[in-house]
């Protein structure tokens, strides 16, 4: 990562969950207009972390910076106008439409009045026209399939404009095309809009495919980061899942791939 | 696990039935004189004093014996419940089964005292049964949340608390004798209770404990256990209906009793005891005691001043367990499920302007005939439009000036005050069934009322609305106070309400029965426009001027906490202070409607509901038309509350509630077919 | 109705005794003036009925009539058909009553509180506490609301010929019971109202007004508790009973299967009063706690006692 800007930074964090501290002195560094992800296994902190770095939760200990600024001292709005965060299974209202849900997008852009602008109206439309929404904005989210339903709340992060967005298992209890469909949204929304994306992945082989820089937590400390080349090795698998795997390479797209053999000290139980 | 349950069991009901012996033998001793226990024990010798003997053998002891079973009988039945719906915070108490029971026991003592002495157990089963019927469908029926369950228990018992004290306000002489009895009461004479009651509440606990196992295995929720072979709908019909039994024969011979049915099996369960087998009967044993214990601390008390009823006693010992409960707990409400509206429209059907148009024209339709056809004396169109501009005869002008103006404008606005409260309040806590009641508005402005009589019985009526008002407002900064820490988690809010609701309940009762028969508290407690005039209307009119605007300003806002607590915070919303805003500023407009109707219910709950079928999502529109659905609901049902009975009335509340109540449920009904 | 729509229709003028001067009347709320001598009286409490009733000028309207007619049925002087109901008690229907054109109002200042200002602009009001604080002998309370209501409406004259009917009455009663032994008997007064478990008894303490009349009819009153003065009664069970069984025990029934109830067990069997007859029932009678119950409940106890 070397000297790379900087989008988002949690330095020395401490945090506690639900009464039981879950990460210890922890540092993070999101680089700006890159694709992070987030992996380790259950209960690693990462969803934690991800909440943390969006303001949602206040860390016991340490700061998290955007711009040098302490995020936890800046207005709720404000940090709203520049990171978005999409946690994970969001719920909305019965019967909201699509279109009335990713106009919330706009909510930290609006005034105590909320009237409705020119910009406000383009960025719904676009969107809704990014994720493929058009046919069906009119539609009551609740009755949208899974996959739709998953991009009509990134079509509402989309809409906040942020410069970076934190996604939180954006492709859990998707289907694979769902899945594929989703990752490659945001792929296009960092190339083309130059947008930071930070998410939390269960598939490290999906991590490895779309993100430029990995971060591997267990036990709510980062064992390993880097290029998905350099974390995504035996040895990472074996700390951080407590697994044997193979790692191979794509042919197709020259990341790395790996095969789960077995789990280690595990046979015995 | 298993093997701690096992261990902590045989400990539990050793100390419990320990306990049990000591209270009951204490029990025994306390009364209108107090026996030491060498006398009580003499007592049961043949060489006895015959007065202490028969003192002894046919009040202490029937008094303990119901204690016991009705103990244990609500000790079973919540444990049952809380396995059953696999839901903590249930009791019979808070489902409303007691409360039925205890409004089918008014009614028939009111309108047909033989059916009572002929068969009090079918009237009480009937009354409960009615009771978890509507719990059922205000819940939505299989896919009841827990919390839902409980809400919908809590609008139950209100809805029927609230008929059954019209019902008594309009029945005074045989009120001031059924109240005793409503606060729950032991005492017995003689063994006629124990003797009905013992067979059944045996029986049931007989036939509960076969279902031990079953339990068991429903704990792990109803697919797994169906998967292992379990008729799960048996299970639950079977314990449903010993819960049924055991709490209508509790409530037939010693009335509504709440509280013990939440703390007992909850005491329990703090052992480690998680099997049923060890739980159903150490909830029984520890359900006794508490039943026996606070009524020793009702003879306690008693000697002191008054004797207050049990009821007042389990619920002043059992909030306080609530509370304590709801606010340790940790994973209350971490998952917890949005705003599920009963019905939107994604689109408004019409522009909400021309909708507000035509609900204006129906306040204006409702003022014109709350002008004309109520009150004592029948005045024609012209003549009331004649004395609206100051002409013709003296006393016509003073009617429709001093009385139905003011009147009828007090009732509009006070139903939009309570309408617009309801909505913000529903979004602030996600929950389609809360309103200001649910935050301890309504049970803290009665308390605020009957504290500031009982210390000064002649307060005139400003004082006493500044009373409910303090009142309503001092439970609810209580409940966000306690709920704050917990960042104002709408569970967490709703759970705190329902216990600061019930301590302001068991001041309530214990000063409603202390004052019966030299005033009419009662008459407090039931919501109505009785003889509201100008000064209603200058209270009210600049409170929604002030507080609509405050709402419409936060509604944007508001809007946004629709959904979950992160996706809200990630939008940039400070959740818990909008929360906090909408909170307080629906609690102002409702307390102080409130400190001049008295307790209205079902207004705040089903106008904005009506509202959402019309508008869809849209805060400020909602907030407006149900301001104005609010108006009207109130308003009608005041017209109707002074025709039915004329010359007299009927409160107000209790009509709201009589067309609510079917209202919601219909609504509910219709959202969950589509 | 249509007597009170021609009113209307004329425009009724309000107090025909408007030119005489207005006087102070001290009562429970504070003080009131009232201007002249009333004639048209509306009550809102079944006490002040029967005290107008008594002082021989029936109110114009009442509140709690339709009770009233039925709990004291057969006793006189009983309102007219001309007494117009007002509705309950507790909310009385302000137009009636402000057609009637009332020159007073008079009520219970417990129930008077709430709607204070709105009767007050249709006419002078006086509320009277039944309950006055200090545990008072509520006797006593009764009558100086009594002859205070008849003063304001110059009837002392009516007030004095009454009360002097009734202490005949006492008296006579007295001679009566005297005769058939009660002279000085302790006597307790209890309301068995037992609710659905049968298990309520509701003793009338000293200061109450039963117990004055049964003092006043030669009876040593045995049931005294300073705890309950201040509402003159006390709600307890039958447990509270063997410490008074020496005393002859009075009760009103208010309900037979509590009654009943009661007098199944061993402990009431027991009890020297009932052994010995000396345990007697006086029919039920809610107690307005006015004039017209007092001589009613008089004459029902020497009926009882002494036929």
């Amino acid at each position: 990562m070397g000297n790379a800007p900087i989008a988002l930074e949690g330095r020395a964090l401490d945090i506690a969950y639900a009464g039981r501290r879950v990460i210890e002195g922890l540092s993070v560094a999101v680089p700006a207009g890159g694709i992070t992800a987030l992996i380790g296994p259950n209960g690693s902190g990462k969803s934690t972390l991800l909440r943390v770095l969006a303001r949602l939760m206040r860390p016991e200990g340490g700061e998290v910076l955007l711009d040098g600024q302490a995020i936890h001292r800046l207005p709720t709005r404000q940090v709203a106008r520049r990171i978005g965060l999409l946690p994970q299974g969001p719920l909305a209202p019965d019967g909201l439409s699509v279109r009335d849900l990713v106009g919330y997008g706009r909510f930290p852009h609006q005034g105590l009045l909320g009237g409705v602008s020119a910009e406000d109206r383009e960025a719904i439309d676009r969107a809704i026209a990014l994720t493929g929404l058009r046919e069906l904005q009119e539609t009551a989210v609740d009755r949208l399939s899974g996959g739709q339903r998953q991009r009509a709340w990134i079509a509402m992060a989309i809409a906040q404009r942020t410069e970076t967005l934190l996604l939180d298992e954006p492709t859990t209890f998707l289907d694979l095309a769902h899945q594929m469909e989703v990752m490659n949204l945001l792929e296009r929304l960092n190339r083309e809009e130059g947008r930071s994306i930070v998410m939390v992945l269960h598939d490290i082989n999906q991590a490895a495919r779309h993100a430029g820089h990995m971060v591997a937590l267990r036990d709510g400390r980062i064992l390993m980061e880097g290029a998905p080349e350099a974390v995504v090795t035996a040895g990472m698998l074996r700390a951080v899942f407590g697994i044997e795997a193979e790692i191979m390479t794509d042919p197709a797209t020259g990341r790395p791939w790996c095969l789960p053999r077995r789990p280690i000290g595990r046979d015995e139980e | 696990m298993e093997a701690n349950a096992d261990r902590g069991g045989p400990a539990m009901l050793l100390t419990g039935m320990l306990v049990l012996a000591l209270l009951a033998a204490t029990n025994v001793a306390h009364g209108e004189t107090n026996l030491s226990l060498a006398q009580v024990l003499s007592a049961l010798t043949r060489d006895a004093d015959p007065l202490l003997r028969d003192m002894v053998r046919d009040f202490r002891l029937p008094r303990a014996v119901v204690g016991l079973l009705g103990g244990a009988a609500l000790g079973v039945s919540g444990a049952l419940l809380q396995s059953v719906l696999r839901n903590p915070m249930v009791s019979p108490g808070i489902l409303g089964i007691s409360a039925g029971s205890h409004l089918f026991i008014v009614l028939a003592t009111v309108f047909a005292p033989w059916l009572l002495n002929l068969a009090p157990l079918p009237l009480t089963l009937a009354g409960g049964w009615m009771a978890v019927a509507m719990v059922w469908l205000l819940a939505g029926g299989r896919r009841a949340s827990p919390l839902r369950i409980v809400l919908a228990g809590l609008i139950v018992s209100m809805t029927l608390g609230g008929i059954t004290s019209a019902v008594l306000v309009m029945n005074e002489t045989e009120a001031r004798f059924l109240l005793a009895w409503s606060g729950g009461m032991l005492r017995q004479n003689g063994w006629a209770g124990a003797s009905f009651a013992w067979p059944w509440i045996l029986g049931c606990l007989a036939l509960v404990m076969l279902t031990a196992r079953q339990l068991d295995l429903s704990m792990l929720g109803e697919e797994t256990a169906r998967a292992l072979g379990q008729r799960t709908r048996l299970v639950v019909l079977a314990c449903l209906g010993a819960v049924l039994v055991l709490t209508g024969v509790v409530v037939a011979v010693a009335g509504p009793i709440g509280f013990v049915g939440l703390v007992a099996p909850h005491l329990v369960k703090l052992a480690g005891i998680r099997r049923h087998a060890m739980l159903l009967p150490a909830s029984a044993i520890w359900g006794a005691a508490l039943l026996l214990g606070a009524d020793t601390l009702t003879h306690v008390f008693g000697s002191l001043t008054r004797t207050p009823p049990v009821g007042a006693i389990t619920a002043a010992i059992g909030a306080p367990w609530l509370l304590w409960l709801v606010l340790r707990g940790r994973r209350h409400g971490a998952g917890f499920a949005p705003m599920t509206p009963f019905g939107v429209r994604p689109r408004p059907l019409l522009p909400w302007p021309l909708t507000a148009g035509l609900l204006g024209l129906g306040v204006l339709g409702t003022l014109l005939l709350g002008l004309t056809v109520v009150g004592g004396l029948p005045l024609s169109p012209g003549t009331v439009l004649a004395a609206l501009a100051g002409e013709g005869s003296a006393v016509a002008q003073r009617i429709v000036l001093e009385f139905r103006l003011p009147r009828i404008l007090a009732a509009l606005l006070a139903g939009a005050c309570f309408a617009v409260a309801g909505a913000l309040i529903q979004d602030a806590l996600r929950n389609p069934l809360a309103d200001a009641s649910v935050i301890g508005v309504n049970a803290g402005a009665s308390a605020g009322v009957l504290l500031l009589l009982a210390a000064w019985p002649l307060a005139a009526g400003p004082v006493v609305s500044a009373a409910a008002l303090a009142g309503g407002l001092a439970a609810a900064a209580a409940i966000f106070g306690l709920a704050w820490r917990r960042r104002l988690m709408p569970a967490i809010l709703i759970l705190t309400g329902i216990a600061v609701g019930a301590i302001c309940g068991a001041i309530v009762q214990i000063l409603v029965l202390d004052g019966r028969f030299t005033g009419s508290p009662l008459v407090w407690l039931i919501g109505g426009l009785h003889a509201r005039g100008w000064p209603a209307v200058q209270v009210l009119a600049p409170a929604l001027a002030l507080l609509l605007p405050l709402g419409l300003l936060l509604a944007r806002r508001v809007e946004v906490l629709a959904f979950d607590d992160l996706t809200a915070g990630s939008l940039g919303l400070d959740v818990g202070r909008t929360r906090l805003g909408a909170g307080l500023v629906g609690v102002a407009l409702a307390a102080i409607a409130v400190s001049q109707t008295g307790p209205i219910g079902y207004v705040g709950l089903v106008a904005p509901h009506a509202a959402r079928l019309l508008t869809g999502h849209r805060m400020r529109p909602l907030l407006l038309l149900a301001g104005l659905i609010g108006a009207i609901l109130l308003g009608l049902a005041d017209i109707a509350a002074r025709l039915v009975v004329r010359p007299a009335e009927v409160p107000a509340g209790a009509v709201v509630a009589l067309i609510g109540a079917p209202y919601l449920l219909y609504l509910i009904h219709r959202s969950d077919r589509s | 109705m249509t007597r009170l729509t021609r009113r209307l229709l004329l425009g009724a003028l309000p107090g025909g005794a408007g030119l005489a001067a207005a006087r102070p009347v001290e009562h429970a709320l504070g003080v009131t003036e009232v201007p002249g001598t009333p004639r048209r009286v509306a009550t809102l409490d079944n006490r002040h009925t029967e005290n107008l009733l008594a002082l021989g000028l029936p109110p114009v309207g009442a509140a709690g009539l339709r009770r009233y007619r039925q709990i004291m049925a057969g006793v006189e002087p009983a309102p007219g058909p001309e007494v117009t109901d007002l509705g309950q008690a507790d909310t009385p229907n302000i137009e009636l009553l402000l057609a009637l054109a009332p020159e007073l109002i008079i009520g219970n200042a417990r129930s008077v509180q709430r709607h204070h200002a709105a009767l007050s602009s249709i006419a002078p009001v006086l509320a009277y506490d039944p309950y006055p604080p200090g545990g008072a002998n509520l006797y006593d309370a009764m009558l100086v609301h009594f002859r205070a209501i008849a003063e304001v409406l110059g009837r002392q004259a009516e007030a004095e010929a009454f009360l002097a009917a009734l202490d005949a009455g006492y008296a006579a009663g007295r001679a009566r019971l005297a005769a058939a032994g009660f002279a000085g008997r302790r006597v307790v007064l209890g309301n068995v109202n037992a609710g659905i478990t049968g298990a309520d008894v509701m003793l009338f303490n000293a200061n109450a007004l039963p117990a004055e009349i049964l003092r006043r009819l030669g009876f040593d009153y045995a049931y005294d508790e300073p705890r309950h003065a201040g509402r003159g009664f006390n709600v307890t069970t039958a447990e509270a009973l063997p410490a008074l069984q020496e005393a002859d025990f009075l009760y009103l029934p208010f309900n037979e299967t509590g009654v009943r109830n009661l007098m199944a067990t061993p402990i009431w069997r027991n009890l020297a009063f009932v052994r010995e007859g000396r345990a007697r029932a006086i029919p039920y009678r809610e107690m307005y706690g006015s004039v017209l119950t007092a001589q009613v409940f008089a004459r029902q106890v020497v009926a009882e006692l002494a036929p």
